[in-house]
């Protein structure tokens, strides 16, 4: 995927989140849609669009959203580099892959947002992270699949894969024939 | 140098992490105060942002009011009984307000300031809500060029909200008061005698201790801003939850339910200090 076409999902995906995700609340959570774009870009494409736009997006909602900033763009890189470390051991066109790369980055993200915040001497408590974590895991898990059901198509069709024949659909479907 | 090209990945993956950090340290140290770049991104967001909320606000009133149709109607009705009270009420209210007027006339005389003619107000519209899960943040569309300040009181109808932390030319950041790293001064409204602190609890609601260890506070007593501070006083914070002896500091420690829905809010009031 071209990185201007990312950069535009990325960009829906922050609007979203913080607009109208939220009447979208599930126990008072609503989805880090940020997130599974980071775990879905990261664990199916190549290329850097998790590690770039995950900074880059993670920065901007700290500045617009939190505290402090860089909370969250830390936490997406470290999320992406789990990810492209995941994707050596596990199938990437098997929904259960991206399920599990969704669950174990949103379990390792939240693990990051509340050490640090921890560290900096807020006052949330570890049980109040794991009672978010547990709706927000099932959460993300659907939103994962959602976006997987759209964008698998188009990791089959994709020009840089060796198992695809590289010239016209038109020539592949009479080799294919014959 | 030589071993910097040999492990390229690793050394750009390290740089990362260093910058952000380092990041995360300055900022931790400047909380609320943007560079110029971090206003401008604040400034483009909410620019963006502003007609999409504005949309889903709307829809969301149109599908409530189709769900909730049944309701809506019984609450008109409710609404309209009210509305008949309060117009007794004024006329009660009229027959007080000269002799108010003279208690401050007299008030003036001799020296007091009246609190609540001190606060001008100003009605935002939320525009774009924290999506961390993690803290009640919120973005609203009026800012300098409206009055507001940093550390401005924000309310809405149900209570107390918090503060602004950060100001722009036409938005303003606000934190929650459940997300305060200071402490809220309160008294009860039953008896306004009873003072105590308030505080997060850490897991999304607020805590708190009375003052005196002795005070006869009840469950289901209605707290207000004390006026100790930065907050004004009378608006209100929230009704006590539960309330435990704590063998330790040798106080009563209390549970508090906030009065305003914080994942949910649509327009709030932002208290300016006409001084």
């Amino acid at each position: 995927m071209k990185y201007r076409y990312s950069f535009l999902i990325f960009i829906i995906a922050f609007i979203l989140q913080t607009t109208i995700m939220n009447h979208f609340s599930i126990f008072h959570m609503s989805p880090n849609l940020i997130l599974c774009l980071v775990v879905i870009f990261s664990f199916l494409y190549p290329g850097y669009h998790g590690a770039i736009y995950g900074i880059v997006f993670g920065l901007i909602v700290d500045i617009c959203y939190a505290t402090i900033i860089g909370v969250s763009a830390l936490s997406n890189f470290i999320v992406y580099l789990i990810c492209i470390e995941m994707k050596r051991y596990l199938n990437k066109d098997s929904m259960v892959s991206v399920m599990i790369a969704s669950f174990t980055g949103t379990t390792v993200y939240a693990l990051l947002y509340w050490s640090a915040y921890k560290l900096l001497g807020y006052s949330y408590t570890f049980l109040y992270m794991l009672e978010k974590e547990a709706v927000l895991i099932v959460y993300h898990l659907i939103i994962t699949i959602l976006i997987y059901q759209v964008v698998s198509r188009h990791i089959i069709k994709h020009r840089g894969d060796r198992f695809m024949y590289s010239g016209s659909l038109q020539e592949a479907r009479r080799l294919y024939r014959t | 140098m030589n071993w910097l090209r040999e492990h390229k990945t690793l050394t750009v993956i390290l740089a990362i992490l260093f910058t952000l950090t380092i990041i995360i340290t300055i900022s931790s140290n400047h909380i609320g105060n943007s560079t110029p770049l971090g206003r401008n991104i604040e400034k483009i967001s909410a620019l963006i942002k502003e007609p999409f909320s504005s949309a889903g606000n709307g829809v969301k009133s149109g599908l409530n009011g189709l769900i909730h149709f049944r309701s809506i109607l019984n609450e008109n009705e409710q609404l309209k009984e009210q509305i008949s009270e309060l117009n007794r009420e004024i006329i009660q209210a009229k027959l007080t307000e000269a002799e108010l007027d003279e208690l401050r006339s007299l008030s003036n005389i001799l020296g007091y300031q009246n609190i609540s003619s001190n606060y001008t107000y100003v009605t935002a519209d939320v525009i774009g809500m924290d999506g961390s899960n993690w803290f009640n943040l919120f973005t609203i569309n009026a800012g300098i060029e409206d009055g507001i300040y940093k550390d401005a009181v924000v309310v809405n109808g149900d209570g107390l909200i918090g503060r602004v932390l950060e100001v722009g030319t036409d938005w303003a950041k606000i934190i929650s008061v459940i997300d305060e790293s200071n402490s809220v001064s309160f008294k009860v409204l039953r008896d306004l005698s009873l003072l105590g602190i308030l505080y997060g609890d850490g897991k999304g609601g607020l805590e708190g201790y009375m003052i005196d260890p002795d005070a006869a506070i009840i469950e289901g007593d209605i707290l207000i801003t004390s006026g100790i501070g930065m907050y004004p006083e009378g608006v209100p914070i929230g009704k006590v939850e539960n309330i435990v002896w704590n063998n330790n500091t040798l106080l009563k420690t209390i549970t508090i339910e906030p009065s305003a829905y914080f994942k949910n809010l649509q327009k709030v009031t932002v208290l300016i200090n006409k001084k």
